[in-house]
């Protein structure tokens, strides 16, 4: 079987039995040990045994469990709920400021939190409600939370973040860093389209009258800005301490959930109950995620083994394409696949054959992995299977799946406007990277 | 029957104790760091424990909570297919996952376990500041396949599988 067969086949195999509905660990198993058994005989299945034990024994890895765990005790606790209350009361009076409020909000749960799903869940449940009640436009009241809870993947602490740049050989510190301006900038697209909307369709957004800011005084907003300061020292101790290399990753995630739980002392919501819950969650979700991640290792030896990835590298290079096509080539793939697979499994799949492309096309690891992020964040919120999606209508009352289909689709082209935005300027994503190198 | 039910009494149990392990080995990372970076910065002690303590209960504690997640239904997995076949497809579709669930980690937990076995016979040890025996660490890996299976083995009692909950949870988190 020549290379070219060989790599097709074992991508549409492993599409197939993603699928099937098999645990995606499960599907990487089950081809990973057929393509050993194939092409290296049982010799090979020490080989697999060894990547699984190197990916679990991977002390990058550990990044993950402690992002969730920081996440976790912040909403468990409820000390979410101050922020939440303190940057309601920073926003002043303005036609559809419940819209600027959702932004704003999903913005700072983004240097919160590594995943979409939980302040999409949130959000859905606080801020949606009200949205509706005072005769908000619902379909750009979801999208704004949609494509707002999708900057927490792309903002730092970032879990997907962590895994491409540990399967991708990628400074995990340059990508996290190289998130910020991506994310800031996005969350700024956002709040201008929507209040571009909102000036030339006033119905979006109820009357003043209707939606009037509490009164708050000069008093009460330096209190607002008090109340902040401990979610800051969170922020700082995660990216701060790696910006000024005072900490690697891992332990600038330690040291946040420290801050995290420190803030939840502060504010008298610690407990025991809440600390044993918030560690089995993360325990849970690291043990799920880093399975995946174990089982699917030997999938990008058994390519290098096979000569499929040294083969396509080669092509590309015969092919001569401008490097801008092959850009737009290599993303639109996973673009079209996040519709229907798991981010981390698709990143499972493209980050072996990709990576060795890089150096060929003469891309910047961070700059193309960041905006790969970026590619992999919008297929949350893609129709037909975006994860976003289902954990906001999971949280959401009575609303159609259909309006959340239609509400997602300007976002997603936010989305890729940003994407071309990062492609055009990569000093967007590797300015702010090189500045802490 | 009774011993069988004994026998599930036990295996549940067992997945139960591999939780709080779990969640143990989670609490040992974060401790690692945090004394790590702060014997750093403030005693000027770097430990040279941390990194190695945090590698092995990464994996430890992965491998521990592998047989919960599975029992609970919690790995990731794209669901679509049991949401567009009809009640008794879905079903069928979910034994055959089940099944593959069964045969892919009892095959994982035999060459994972032929591996650690090796690493002992052959007193292999981790490359570390105090090296320790490999196998030490690589159980865990063993033990989570073949807890795992026992459990996909268990789900595939054909009438008791629910095609509305085929758990699949989300890897984004």
């Amino acid at each position: 079987m020549g290379w070219e067969a060989t790599l097709l086949t074992a991508i549409l195999l492993l599409l197939a039995a993603f699928m099937s509905g098999a645990p995606l660990f499960v599907a990487f198993l089950a081809i990973n040990l057929t393509g050993v058994a194939v092409f290296l005989g049982p010799a090979g299945f020490g080989m697999v045994a060894n990547s699984i034990f190197d990916t679990g024994n991977n002390a990058d890895l550990a990044t993950i469990p402690l992002f969730i765990l920081m996440a976790e005790v912040l909403f468990r606790s409820g000390t979410v709920d101050i922020l939440f209350d303190a940057v309601d009361k920073l926003i002043g009076r303005m036609k559809g400021r419940q819209y600027v409020l959702t932004i704003s909000l999903s913005t700072v749960f983004g240097a919160l939190s590594g995943a979409g799903m939980a302040v999409a869940a949130m959000l859905a449940r606080t801020v949606f409600p009200t949205m509706r009640d005072r005769g908000y436009d619902t379909k750009l009241a979801i999208g704004n939370i949609l494509a707002g809870a999708s900057l927490a993947p792309i903002i730092p602490p970032s879990v997907l973040a962590i895994v491409i740049g540990t399967l991708s050989n990628t400074s995990i510190a340059g990508l996290l860093i190289g998130g910020i301006i991506p994310g800031l900038m996005l969350s700024a697209m956002f709040l201008t389209y929507t209040m571009l909307r909102v000036k030339f369709n006033p119905s979006l957004a109820p009357d003043d009258g209707q939606d009037v800011a509490p009164k708050i005084s000069a008093g009460e907003k330096l209190r607002a800005i008090a109340g902040c300061m401990p979610f800051a020292l969170i922020i700082f101790s995660v990216m701060g301490f790696i910006m000024f290399g005072i900490a690697t990753p891992s332990e600038a995630a330690a040291t946040g959930v420290l801050a995290a739980i420190i803030t939840a002392a502060y504010y008298r919501r610690l407990s025991w109950k809440m600390i044993t819950e918030s560690l089995g969650t993360a325990a849970f979700i690291t043990s799920m995620i880093l399975l995946i991640m174990a089982s699917s290792r030997m999938f990008s030896q058994l390519l290098a083994f096979t000569g499929a990835t040294t083969e396509l590298t080669n092509l590309i290079v015969s092919l001569g394409w401008h490097p801008m096509l092959m850009l737009f080539i290599m993303m639109a793939i996973p673009f079209v696949l996040c519709m229907f697979i798991d981010q981390i499994a698709l990143m499972l799949v493209v980050i072996p054959i990709y990576q060795p492309l890089l150096t060929t096309l003469g891309f910047d690891p961070i700059w193309f992995w960041l905006i790969m992020l970026l590619n992999v964040t919008v297929g949350g919120i893609s129709p037909p299977f975006g994860y976003v999606i289902f954990a906001f209508q999971g949280a959401a009352d009575k609303v159609q799946i259909s309006d959340v289909f239609r509400a997602s689709w300007p976002f997603v082209v936010l989305f890729l406007l940003g994407m071309v935005a990062l492609a055009a300027f990569p000093p967007l994503v590797t300015a702010l990277p090189s500045l802490f190198k | 029957m009774g011993c069988y039910r004994t026998l599930i009494r036990w295996h549940d149990q067992l997945t139960v104790v591999g939780y709080y392990l779990g969640c143990a080995a989670l609490a040992i990372i974060f401790g690692a760091y945090i004394i790590e970076v702060f014997g750093r910065y403030f005693f000027n002690a770097p430990q040279w424990w941390a990194s190695e303590a945090v590698s092995y209960s990464l994996c430890a504690g992965t491998f521990l909570m592998m047989p919960y997640v599975t029992w609970k239904k919690g790995h990731v997995a794209v669901a679509l297919i049991f949401d567009m076949l009809p009640e008794n497809g879905a079903r069928v579709a979910l034994w055959l996952t089940y099944l593959l669930g069964t045969l892919a980690c009892g095959f994982a937990a035999w060459i994972t376990m032929e591996e650690t076995i090796r690493q002992y016979v052959n007193n292999v040890h981790l490359m570390a500041v105090k090296p320790v025996p490999k196998y030490l660490v690589s159980v865990f890996i063993p033990f989570g396949f073949a807890s795992s299976t026992l459990h996909f083995f268990r789900l595939l009692e054909f009438k008791a599988i629910d095609p509305n909950n085929s758990g699949s949870g989300f890897s984004e988190g």
